[in-house]
């Protein structure tokens, strides 16, 4: 059964990536329709297991210094899009574009270490290590050949420290820094989530449901942390609370059955009826 | 041709005795997720039970019942009062554990038996060759192959057709779910370990007259297990039949051609595997 | 947050201690060599295993790879002790990328069975070698040449005193390089590996080269315990290399506790010492070390370190009891200056 898929994913796989390098932008500062550079884009990416089609001809393309978020039902295909997008999960067909380089088969660390960062829906920290520690791994890895040193303490390595604590600060977790990750409560666990991907640098945030979990409190901080984010990173949000979504949103791709249903402005999204249909059923 | 033949039939023979083995282990991890390094003790177990039932009966045929039988209760007893403590510790302590447990069998079966090991004839009937036209064979080994056929059969059977399969099978995809159904989660564990157990005893009674009882058995036949389990694909009937068979004949095969080199080349096939088809042949990714 | 330099960390001054006093403490001069030489292995399993959090059952391939390039290196090249070590390290070192490379392929339990399948083969190559190898009778004859330094004769390490300090030199040597390796970047992203390898996978770290590298520093700290011991026996027994050895390896690691290289000092020696004392009044001993191994793994998980931290802080009330405690404990850890002679 498997080498089935495999033989029908070469042979679907030459015919659309042709086109879909036709359909990219060259560079990642051509512009398109908007004002600002595609940072980031997929172009008909599908992906099916086994028999089950996840995603069809999936295209998107994300702008420098924005916030697109991606919307959908439950089993949309949202978490199917963002896997291929960071790499866990290898497209069946289709191009994935970064700052205009192919993608599409890079292995996830190396995705990262482009500039790519990305937090889990599901809590995924260093449960054990202080704050600090966390955040410090982060910055570290983008160091380079300096993570290799294995002689000097680590505090040596100023760089991924004062970055650390650049983060700490802009997260204002300054008071629980020596605490363990653990130990911190399920908001501010939500918080340094995207610290960590904040930490590394990377110049594109993919945040999977930042706010899962959060009270209402809570959630306004993350709004405001992600909003301020956006002025110097591109942001790919995937999100089930229509309210920060609709506020705080560029750009908004509703997804339905693995395809993509609508794109455009909150207002539009908003008012859009197939969008509605989508989300209360075929029957109204 | 005649001697590739034969050592064919010798690696099907062993491969099958190897399937037993891994067949119990993957199941108990596919369902419980433990891994259980005293398994090759449970081996050594099934092979001394036929030396001390065959020895004190002089009655092969009882040592095959109630050898792994015995073992099966061993297994059963040592789940349900001294291993499902450890269900929720992390695989490195159940392992750490286990070993700890198969050395202590291991050096039971010294004491009681002696550092030395021991001889087991194989059954009257079976004694002696078959001739095939210009082919002998040994005819206990011949059994052998067609007992464990049968039993491969009488297992997949077991697991396929009837609600207890239905139940493990089930496990394997998602325990929490077994439970969800009312199936009493724990009790499908411990009938599960008992089941490994008894196979890996049924092995070492079937292996015994080959290669006789001995203490230090257990942790080869471990790791041979373990061989198989990567080679085949954890969790799966199927890889541990095929990886049994392959490893067995590779084994076998090889020990024409390059005696010392026979248990080297198990290895080699094993390390080809994990790069090319790093799930194991029948493994899922 | 100011650092202790770390020629002053105490773990490290408590193992000049362990050095100091074990050749006293023990009944022999060879036991305490012998506790130095499985110390450092215990290291190397304590770099994967505390740090990394990968649970190697290979560890036998390199205590006898070691052993026998060390030796293979004195008898053919009639290489110097130093010589010997570093034939041990280098070829270690090549095992270790190799078998690194392949059961880093899988995580987890299947990474637990391939290592114990890889040491399984190394056996039987070690085995089926016997031209090179000495097969079943193990390598012998191997010499224990005078360590010089430049030309002067440093150690004759002819006795047991002088072999041990020998062995004492190589031990403090690699305790300082790990000690600093656990904490520099390198270390903290072994730490990492082991906390959460798919949060570091998404951060940029290549998971598995970090492994490899773990797996390849391991092997020549293994290697190099695997040569003195070499050394130490005159001879490369064929049980260097078999899975027994690297069991037991992770048996002592264990006892010790994987939280700091300093339980490596404990296990290490621990082990050595209740090996020897027990086998020499019943051969069966390894029942007695199976049910430890079961108690430990069941009830004490951070070992004999978390065990001697623990009596350490109940001890505070008992009296006597406390202040035998404190003190001998302030004396294993709590010296915050080197201990110097009164002018």
């Amino acid at each position: 059964m498997e080498r089935d898929v495999s033989d029908t994913d070469s042979a679907a796989g030459t015919t659309v990536t042709g086109t879909a390098n036709a359909a990219l932008p060259a560079n990642g500062n051509d512009v398109g329709c908007g004002t600002r550079g595609v940072k980031l884009a997929a172009a008909g990416v599908s992906k099916r297991f086994g028999g089950f089609v996840a995603l069809r001809d999936v295209s998107i393309q994300v702008r420098e210094r924005t916030i697109h978020s991606v919307i959908g039902p439950n089993g949309a295909g949202k978490t199917t899009l963002f896997n291929c997008l960071t790499g866990v999960v290898p497209p069946t067909s289709g191009v994935v574009m970064f700052e205009g380089r192919d993608i599409t088969r890079m292995s996830v660390h190396r995705r990262a270490r482009c500039g790519m960062a990305r937090s889990f829906q599901v809590t995924n920290l260093f449960q054990n290590l202080s704050v600090i520690e966390g955040l410090r791994l982060a910055a570290q890895a983008k160091t380079g050949l300096a993570t290799f040193d294995f002689f000097r303490p680590k505090e040596r390595l100023v760089r991924a420290m004062s970055d650390a604590e650049s983060v700490l600060a802009q997260l204002s977790l300054e008071r629980w820094r020596d605490i363990k990750a653990g130990e911190l409560s399920h908001g501010q666990q939500r918080i340094l989530e995207v610290g960590l991907a904040l930490a590394s640098g990377s110049s594109t945030l993919l945040l999977d449901e930042p706010t899962a979990g959060m009270g209402v409190d809570d959630i306004e901080i993350m709004k405001q942390l992600v909003v301020a984010l956006s002025r110097d990173h591109t942001i790919v949000l995937i999100e089930h609370n229509m309210n920060v979504v609709l506020n705080i949103s560029t750009t908004i791709t509703v997804m339905h059955q693995g395809s993509v249903l609508v794109e455009g402005p909150p207002e539009v999204v908003r008012s859009h009826p197939d969008v509605k249909a989508a989300y209360l059923g075929r029957e109204c | 041709m005649n001697l590739y033949l034969i050592q064919v039939f010798n690696g099907l023979g062993i491969g099958m005795i190897y399937f037993l083995i891994a067949v119990g282990l993957t199941i108990i991890f596919g369902i419980m997720n433990f891994v259980n390094f005293a398994h090759g003790a449970f081996y050594l177990l099934g092979a001394y039970a036929c030396y001390a039932i065959a020895d004190l009966t002089g009655n092969f045929w009882l040592a095959l019942v109630l050898g792994p039988v015995a073992v099966g209760i061993g297994g059963w007893l040592g789940e349900r009062y001294f291993l499902s403590r450890l269900y929720r510790v992390p695989h490195m302590y159940q392992i750490l554990v286990t070993l700890g447990l198969a050395l202590v069998i291991q050096e039971m079966a010294v004491l009681i038996w002696g550092p030395i090991g021991k001889p087991i004839a194989p059954p009257e009937v079976f004694r002696g060759v078959m001739i095939f036209g210009n082919f002998a064979y040994p005819k206990y080994r011949l059994f052998l192959i067609g007992f464990t056929a049968i039993l491969a059969l009488a297992l997949w059977l077991l697991l396929e057709r009837t609600r207890y399969g239905a139940v493990l099978r089930a496990g394997t995809e998602s325990t929490e779910m077994v439970s969800l159904l009312g199936i009493n989660i724990f009790r499908v564990y411990s009938m599960t370990f008992a089941l490994g157990a008894f196979l890996a005893g049924l092995a070492g009674v079937l292996a015994a007259p080959i290669r006789g009882a001995e203490p230090f058995m257990g942790p080869d036949a471990l790791v041979i297990a373990f061989v198989v389990v990567v080679v085949g694909g954890l969790g799966s009937f199927a890889g541990a039949l095929v990886g049994g068979i392959v490893v067995g004949i590779v084994q076998s095969v090889m020990s024409s051609f390059w005696s010392e080199g026979a248990n080297i080349m198990i290895y080699v096939a094993m390390a080809l595997v994990i790069l090319l088809r790093p799930h194991g042949l029948l493994g899922r990714a | 947050m100011r650092r202790r330099p770390l020629l002053l960390e105490p773990t490290f001054l408590a193992s000049i201690v362990v050095v100091l006093i074990l050749p006293v403490v023990l009944p022999s001069v060879a036991m305490a060599t012998e506790a130095l030489i499985f110390v450092i292995a215990s290291l190397g399993c304590t770099l994967l295993l505390g740090y990394v959090g990968l649970l190697s059952f290979g560890q036998a391939i390199f205590f006898g790879v070691g052993a026998y390039a060390c030796g293979l290196a004195l008898i053919h090249l009639g290489a110097s002790a130093w010589g010997g070590l570093l034939a041990a390290a280098v070829i270690s070192l090549a095992a270790g990328l190799v078998v690194g490379g392949l059961v880093t392929q899988r995580r987890g339990i299947y990474f637990v069975m391939l290592t114990l399948a890889c040491s399984q083969m190394f056996y039987f190559i070690a085995y089926a070698m016997e031209d090179i190898t000495g097969g079943d009778n193990g390598l012998l004859n191997v010499p224990r040449p005078p360590l010089l330094v430049f030309e002067t004769t440093l150690l004759t390490l002819r006795t047991p005193m002088s072999f041990y300090t020998f062995a004492a030199i190589v031990f403090l040597c690699i305790y300082l390089f790990l000690q600093r390796l656990v904490s520099s970047p390198f270390g903290s992203a072994l730490v990492a590996v082991r906390e959460n390898e798919d949060r570091a996978l998404a951060m940029g770290y290549n998971t598995r080269l970090f492994k490899i590298a773990a797996f390849a520093i391991s092997a020549v700290v293994t290697g190099i315990a695997g040569a003195l011991y070499a050394l130490f026996l005159n001879f490369a027994p064929l049980s260097n290399i078999e899975v027994s050895m690297g069991e037991r390896i992770i048996i002592m690691t264990i006892l010790g506790g994987t939280g700091s290289l300093f339980g490596s000092v404990l296990g290490g020696t621990f082990y050595v010492l209740l090996g020897n004392l027990l086998s020499a009044i019943w051969p069966r001993w390894l029942l007695v070390l199976g049910l430890i191994l079961i108690v430990v793994a069941s009830y004490l998980r951070g070992g004999l370190l978390s065990g001697v931290n623990w009596i350490v802080e109940k001890g505070r009330g008992w009296g006597i009891l406390r202040s035998f405690a404190v003190r001998a404990w302030s004396a294993t850890f709590r010296i915050r200056t080197p201990p110097r002679a009164q002018p």
